[in-house]
């Protein structure tokens, strides 16, 4: 009887050992980037993951870490999102920098700026800024000078990247320069992409009355969608103040805080 | 012996009941308060996938909610595709039925009264014809297809997984493992 309990014991109770690790994740990277384009696809928001925390937290191999942001930029190539394969290569050569991987990884970056139509010269620039002699040691520290050239690409696709990582950011309590923060504001209200340049290189007071009021028809938007009304009526009356006498400034605006829809 | 053989069918004939599983299937009643083992990874929509199964009764309802078995496998574009082409179906038998120019018979068997105008007949059959074809096409699809979209998800996730489970096993190669020793126990009976 005791023999038959101690039998039901051994099998009853499984014993598990899991160790998942950057290891993992990194040969998990390598094994599927040659697989169909479902399997790598269904692997990115993990993938992601685990590229966040290798930011946030301390790395004890950063070498893998290195060979991991590279074989993300890999998987990222191999569906295509050619801005998601450099940012991955960028951060490789900005947070883990190794003469080694550093130098595939200018290739790699070399041929997916081809299909992003990206200027020589600018990638050339991010190049020499990103080499391993010139990167700062701190990752930490060097993920804002990474957005601020990432942001020079003028790519929608890679905006909410950059947006999470200014998030990441702050949840360190690093605070990010002023281009920074004025593109995440830019970006928050929804202006264009391209119309961004304008906004970012110069003060408010230096752009013309069209950029003006279209920077406050999408802040007033913003409040609306945001159901904050006071503060829309607040953006909406700015308007006035730039070109005052001009009848019926953005009616549709006025008329949506009036009905509070 | 004509018992047991009674007996023998009857038990053959409860198993196939329960093989069709339309709504009768064996389910603990404190089965939800399982935990399952989880990646830590996985995100609820992943969780929501591998946890659905199609059956038999999914089968009736996609019958009476278009699109309802895409909706289930978390593809709502094809399934408010599917509500559209079904409703168009629907709007076009409605017209021909409050037309009431012709019968449903009649349209379907293609056999137009004596006094009909031939071109407003074809007309009419052809609306059938695509009503019809749009309401089951649709509803054809949204089974055939929904269940292909949910095996394939189901697979991407248990290979995704399970791949890393076992890699988490694998040797080192070159690179100093940071593992966590960890132990699960699992009661079972």
């Amino acid at each position: 009887m005791r023999k038959l309990f101690f039998l039901f014991v051994i099998f009853a109770f499984n014993i598990l050992g899991i160790s998942q690790t950057l290891n993992t994740e990194y040969h998990y990277l390598a094994l599927i980037k040659n697989q169909p384009k479902p399997v790598v696809k269904d692997n990115l928001r993990n993938a992601e993951m685990v590229a966040d925390s290798l930011w946030l937290l301390p790395v004890e191999n950063p070498h893998l870490a290195a060979l991991y942001f590279m074989e993300l930029g890999n998987n990222y190539a191999k569906i295509k999102q050619h801005e998601m394969a450099i940012f991955s290569f960028f951060r490789q050569r900005f947070f883990f920098p190794f003469d080694s991987i550093s130098i595939y990884v200018e290739n790699q970056i070399r041929e997916q700026s081809l299909f992003l139509n990206l200027d020589k010269q600018q990638v050339d620039i991010l190049l020499q800024k990103s080499n391993t002699e010139v990167v700062q040691e701190n990752k930490y520290n060097a993920l804002d000078p990474l957005l601020c050239w990432i942001i020079k690409f003028e790519n929608k696709r890679i905006e909410n990247h950059i947006l999470h990582h200014l998030e990441l950011m702050q949840q360190k309590n690093i605070t990010p320069s002023k281009t920074l923060l004025k593109w995440q504001d830019l970006t928050k209200i929804g202006i264009k992409t391209r119309k961004k340049r304008a906004y970012l290189s110069a003060d408010f007071n230096q752009l013309t009355y069209k950029q003006q009021s279209n920077y406050i028809k999408h802040l007033t938007k913003f409040f609306i969608r945001h159901k904050s009304w006071s503060r829309a009526k607040e953006s909406l009356n700015q308007l006035n103040k730039i070109k005052p006498g001009k009848k019926y400034p953005a009616l549709g605006l006025k008329t949506r805080i009036c009905l509070k829809f | 012996m004509k018992a047991l053989l009674s007996l023998i069918i009857l038990f053959f004939f409860s198993v196939s009941v329960l093989a069709q599983d339309l709504d009768i299937y064996a389910k603990k009643k404190n089965s939800n308060y399982e935990l399952p083992f989880l990646n830590p990874q996985t995100s609820f929509e992943e969780f929501q996938i591998l946890n659905r199964t199609l059956r038999m009764q999914d089968m009736v309802y996609a019958a009476i909610v278009p699109g309802y078995i895409h909706f289930k496998v978390k593809d709502p574009t094809l399934g408010y595709a599917l509500l559209g082409a079904r409703t168009s179906g629907y709007l076009g038998l409605y017209y021909v039925l409050t037309d009431n120019s012709y019968s449903l018979v009649e349209l379907i068997n293609n056999n137009p009264p004596n006094s009909a105008n031939s071109a407003d007949f074809n007309t009419q059959k052809n609306i059938t014809y695509t009503a019809l074809g749009l309401i089951i096409g649709s509803y054809l699809f949204d089974w055939i297809h929904g269940r292909h979209r949910l095996e394939k998800k189901q697979e991407l996730i248990r290979y995704k997984y399970g791949m890393k489970l076992s890699l988490g096993f694998k040797p080192t190669q070159g690179f100093k493992q940071q593992a966590i020793p960890t132990i699960g126990l699992r009661y079972s009976f």
